[in-house]
C-alpha cells in the first residue's frame, strides 16, 4: 500500500512524535523539551483530530489508551480518539493540527487525554473472552490418602470364551524340551520309609539324611532352586536332577503342596519376562508331573524380573537370577 | 521550524535509537502473518512469548498471580518450541488486563513475540475465575481469550487448560498439558521392592498413591476415555488384571482366571481391555468387554503373545511374539487371526504402544546389549530410535500423539529407575520429577 504523500508526511511526523516519546518515557525527570509542532491525532473516521493528542493506535470507537499528549500549537491536546476499535489501527483521516501553529506548545509527559477504559470494546472486563469450562478441584485432588488395597470387587462371572483353553484338563508341556524321556529310577513302587526320629527319609535311590518334613530342610537339603540359560526354558541335566530330588521328596511328604516360581534377569521387558517365568516354572511342573507327582499339588505362577536374587548388573548375577525356585504350601489347596 | 525540527531530530535520535523501525507500523501490521509455529517440518527455532504474572482481583496483588504465570511458563517451555522472556521490563507496558499492551513499547524492550496476560477474578456468583489473553505483539492484536471458572484449589488445571489453548492457537497442534500420568513408585533395594500405584499430573504436581504397597503391582494403564487405570496385582497370590477408578477409588478384578493374566491396555473407546493369559505355560492375547465381561481369545499358539495395542480406530491390534524364534512385533485384525511381522531390524522389540494419532508404534528395542525407546510406521518402515541407554522401557504416548514418556533404569545393585519424556521430533530426554525411584508410566487423556 503505497503511502499517500499526506500520509508519507503523517508517517515522518509520527516517527519524529514517537521519538520524542520514547526520550520523554526513559526519563521522565528529564527538563521539558519543546518540539517542533504539535501534532494531530491519527483520528479515525470518528475521531476528532482536534488537537495535538496522540496515542500509540489511533481509530474506532473504543478505550483510549494512555494518550501521551505532545504540545502543540493550540497547547495541550485533548487526545480524544484511540484504542483499539474495529477499524483500522491507524486511521487514515484525522486532521493534523497545530502544523501551522506558530507558538509551540510544551512536551508533556502525559495527556490529558479522556480516554477511558470502556467496558464495551473488545478488551472489555469479560469481553473478547470465550468460556473455557467449569473446573472442579474437589474430586481430582484428595487429601493424599493412602488406598489400602483391600476392597477388590470380584464380578463373580464364569469366564468361557468356548475355547479348549478354558477346559480342566492342563495340556502337558511341549515334550521336545525334554532330552529324556522323563522316567525316574522310582518308577513303579519302592519301598518309601520316612523315619519321624530324625534319621532321614528315601525314595527310590533318593535318600534325605536328617528329614525333618520342613520347608527350611526342603530348601536346604533337597534343592528348591534350578538355574536357566538366557531366553531358554530347557532344563538343564543340573536342573532335572533337583527336580528329581524335589519330586521324590514330595512323594514322602503329602501334606505339602508346591508353587513354582518362574523368574527372568533383568535384560527383558517386563511382559515378555513374565510370560517367559511362567514358561519356565511350567516346565518344572511338566517335568515334575511326569516323574509321578500329582498335579493338583503343583501350582506356577511367574514374578518376571520383579523378584531378582542377585542385584549386581553382571552376567553372573543375571544367571543367578533366571531360576524356577520351588516353595512349600503346606497343605494349601489349589 | 525546519532547524527546530532537524536539531530535536538530533537530539533525539541518539537517545531512541532502533526506533525508525517502529514507523511502518502500518504497512508492517498489514502485512504480517498470523503467529504461528510450524512444527512438523525441519528444526523449529523457539518462539520467544513472555507470560505476565497474572493481575489479582480489583488491582490486588494475588499470590496465585505468578504462580499461575510460572505453570503456564513451564508448560509451554517443556515442549523445547517456545522460549520464555523474562517479563520484569514488559510487565509496566500492561497496565491492565482490560487493556491492550502497550506494543511498541514491548517491541521496544523485548524480542517477545508472543504475550499472555491474566486475571484472577471472579464470577457474578462468587466463583473463583481465571481470565487470559494471548497476544500477538508483532500484529497487536488479541489471538485468544478464555475464562475458566471453579474452585480456587483448581487453579493449576486452570493453568493447564489455558497453556493448552495457547499451545494450540500458536501450533496448530493439541497440547498435552491438562493431564495426569499413573505410574509405579519404586522404593527400596532392587531384590526387595516395594511397588506403589501413584497418580499426578504430567509435571509431577498433585501426586497422590492409589495402593499401599502390601502387593506387588505391575504396568498401570489409562483409560483414553476416562480417569481409569487398569494394571496388575499379585494380591491374589498370582497376577491379576484390575480395573481401578481414580476417583472414587473403587476397584474390581477383571476375570479369575485359571492362570496369570497381565500386560493389560484399554481399547481407545475405553470399553474393552486387551490382556495376556498364560495357562501351562503359555501366554496368548484376550479381548475382554467391560461391559459384558465377556472374554475373547485373539491369539492361539505355543508362542508368547504379549504387550497388545489397538489401533486407534480399533480395527487393528499390535503386539510381541516370538513365535519368529525371537520377540518381535506383529500386527493383526482387531478380530485375531494372521499376524504380520512389522520389525524387522537385527534386535529384539517389544511393548508396542500405537500412538493415539495413528499414524506411528513406540516400542522398546533391545540390541547390542542396550535398550531404546524409537518409532515406526505402522507397516514398520520408518524406524526411527529416539533413547538408549542401558535400559529404557516401556513409552506411553501423549494425547496429542508427538510426546512419549518412558522409565530409564540404571545399572548396579543401586540402579533404580526414573520417568522421562521425549518429543518424537527430537531434542533431548527431559526427567520427570517424582518423589522417588518411578517406572511404568501411562500417560492419560486430556481431562476436560
Amino acid at each position: 500500500m503505497r503511502p499517500t504523500p499526506l500520509r508519507s508526511l503523517a508517517l515522518v511526523v509520527a516517527a519524529a512524535l514517537v521519538l520524542s516519546g520514547c526520550a520523554s518515557r526513559k526519563d521522565p525527570t528529564a527538563d521539558s523539551m519543546t518540539t517542533a509542532t504539535g501534532l494531530g491525532t491519527f483520528g479515525a473516521p470518528s475521531g476528532a483530530g482536534t488537537g495535538a493528542g496522540i496515542s500509540d493506535v489511533g481509530a474506532g470507537a473504543g478505550p483510549a489508551f494512555d494518550p501521551v499528549v505532545v504540545g502543540g500549537g493550540a497547547g495541550v491536546g485533548t487526545g480524544t480518539g484511540s484504542g483499539f476499535g474495529s477499524g483500522d489501527a491507524y486511521g487514515t483521516t484525522g486532521t493534523l493540527g497545530g502544523i501551522d501553529g506558530s507558538t509551540l506548545g510544551t512536551l508533556g509527559q502525559n495527556g490529558t487525554g479522556t480516554g477511558t477504559y470502556a467496558n464495551q470494546g473488545s478488551y472489555g472486563a469479560n469481553n473478547g473472552l470465550v468460556d473455557g469450562g467449569i473446573i472442579s478441584a474437589a474430586p481430582q485432588y484428595t487429601d493424599g490418602t493412602v488406598y489400602t488395597d483391600s476392597t477388590v470387587y470380584s464380578d463373580g462371572t464364569v469366564y468361557d470364551d468356548g475355547s479348549s483353553a478354558f477346559d480342566s484338563t492342563i495340556q502337558p508341556y511341549d515334550s521336545t524340551l525334554f532330552d529324556d524321556s522323563g522316567s525316574v529310577a522310582n518308577n513303579g513302587s519302592q519301598y518309601t520309609t520316612f523315619d519321624n526320629q530324625g534319621g532321614g527319609s528315601a525314595l527310590g535311590g533318593y535318600s534325605f539324611p536328617g528329614d525333618n518334613g520342613q520347608p527350611s530342610y526342603f530348601a536346604t537339603q533337597v534343592g528348591s532352586r534350578i538355574l536357566f540359560q538366557t531366553d531358554s526354558v530347557i532344563l538343564s541335566d543340573g536342573a532335572r536332577e533337583t527336580l528329581r530330588r524335589q519330586a521324590a521328596w514330595l512323594q514322602l511328604h503329602p501334606e505339602h503342596n508346591v508353587i513354582l516360581e518362574g523368574h527372568a534377569d533383568e535384560r527383558g521387558t517386563r511382559e515378555y519376562n513374565l510370560a517367559l517365568g511362567a514358561r519356565r516354572a511350567d516346565a518344572a511342573r511338566a517335568y515334575m508331573s511326569s516323574l509321578g507327582v500329582v498335579t493338583s499339588r503343583l501350582r506356577t505362577v511367574s514374578y518376571g524380573k520383579e523378584r531378582p536374587l542377585s542385584t549386581g548388573s553382571d552376567p553372573s548375577d543375571w544367571a543367578k537370577n533366571r531360576r524356577v525356585d520351588t516353595a512349600l504350601a503346606n497343605g494349601a489347596s489349589f | 521550524m525546519m532547524m527546530m525540527l532537524s536539531a530535536t531530530r538530533r537530539m533525539l535520535g541518539a537517545a531512541c535509537l532502533g526506533l525508525a523501525a517502529l514507523v511502518p507500523l502500518a504497512d508492517a501490521r498489514a502485512q504480517s502473518q498470523p503467529l504461528k509455529l510450524t512444527l512438523d517440518r525441519g528444526v523449529v527455532e523457539p518462539l520467544p512469548i513472555s507470560v505476565l504474572d497474572f493481575f489479582g482481583q480489583g488491582g490486588v496483588a494475588d499470590p496465585l498471580g505468578p504462580q499461575l504465570a510460572a505453570v503456564i511458563e513451564a508448560d509451554l517451555a517443556s515442549t523445547n518450541v517456545f522460549r520464555n522472556v523474562p517479563d520484569a521490563a514488559i510487565a509496566p507496558m500492561v497496565p491492565s488486563f482490560s487493556a491492550p499492551p502497550r506494543f511498541n513499547d514491548v517491541r521496544t524492550l523485548s524480542n517477545a513475540a508472543a504475550l499472555v496476560t491474566g486475571e484472577i477474578g471472579s464470577t457474578p456468583d462468587g466463583r473463583f475465575a481465571l481470565r487470559f489473553r494471548l497476544w500477538d505483539v508483532v500484529a497487536q492484536q488479541q489471538i485468544a481469550g478464555f475464562q475458566y471458572t471453579g474452585d480456587r484449589a483448581a487453579w493449576r488445571r486452570m493453568a493447564h487448560r489455558a497453556s493448552d489453548a495457547i499451545y494450540e492457537r500458536l501450533t496448530g497442534e493439541a497440547g498435552y498439558f491438562e493431564t495426569r500420568i499413573v505410574f509405579v513408585d519404586e522404593r527400596g533395594p532392587k531384590n526387595e521392592r516395594v511397588k506403589r500405584l501413584a497418580v499426578m499430573d504430567y509435571d509431577g504436581e498433585n501426586l497422590e498413591y492409589l495402593t499401599g504397597g502390601s502387593s506387588l503391582v505391575l504396568t498401570p494403564r489409562f483409560s483414553p476415555r476416562s480417569q481409569e487405570v487398569t494394571y496388575i496385582s499379585y494380591r491374589d497370590g498370582l497376577p491379576r488384571v484390575y480395573l481401578l477408578d481414580i476417583e472414587s477409588r473403587r476397584q474390581e478384578i477383571l476375570g479369575r482366571f485359571p492362570g496369570m493374566t497381565f500386560a493389560p491396555r484399554f481399547s481407545p473407546d475405553g470399553t474393552r481391555v486387551l490382556m495376556s493369559l498364560s495357562r501351562a505355560g503359555n501366554t496368548d492375547v484376550y479381548d475382554m468387554d467391560l461391559r459384558t465381561r465377556q472374554v475373547t481369545r485373539l491369539t492361539s499358539n505355543s508362542a508368547i503373545d504379549t504387550a497388545p495395542s489397538y489401533s486407534p480406530d480399533g480395527r487393528r491390534i499390535v503386539f510381541e511374539s516370538d513365535r519368529g524364534g525371537s520377540q518381535q512385533l506383529y500386527v493383526m485384525s482387531a478380530n485375531g487371526g494372521d499376524a504380520k511381522r512389522i520389525s524387522f531390524d537385527s534386535g529384539r522389540y517389544a511393548t508396542p504402544v500405537w500412538s493415539p494419532r495413528g499414524d506411528l508404534i513406540a516400542f522398546t528395542k533391545m540390541s547390542g546389549g542396550r535398550f531404546g525407546i524409537g518409532i515406526m510406521d505402522p507397516d514398520g518402515g520408518g524406524e526411527r530410535i529416539l533413547t538408549d541407554s542401558f535400559l529404557d522401557e516401556s513409552p506411553t504416548w501423549a494425547p496429542n500423539g508427538r510426546r512419549l514418556m518412558f522409565f530409564r533404569e540404571t545399572q548396579g545393585e543401586r540402579g533404580n529407575p526414573q520417568l522421562y519424556s521425549i518429543d518424537i521430533r527430537g531434542g533431548r530426554e527431559t526427567r520427570v520429577k517424582t518423589p522417588g525411584p518411578a517406572s511404568d508410566p501411562a500417560w492419560g487423556p486430556v481431562m476436560r
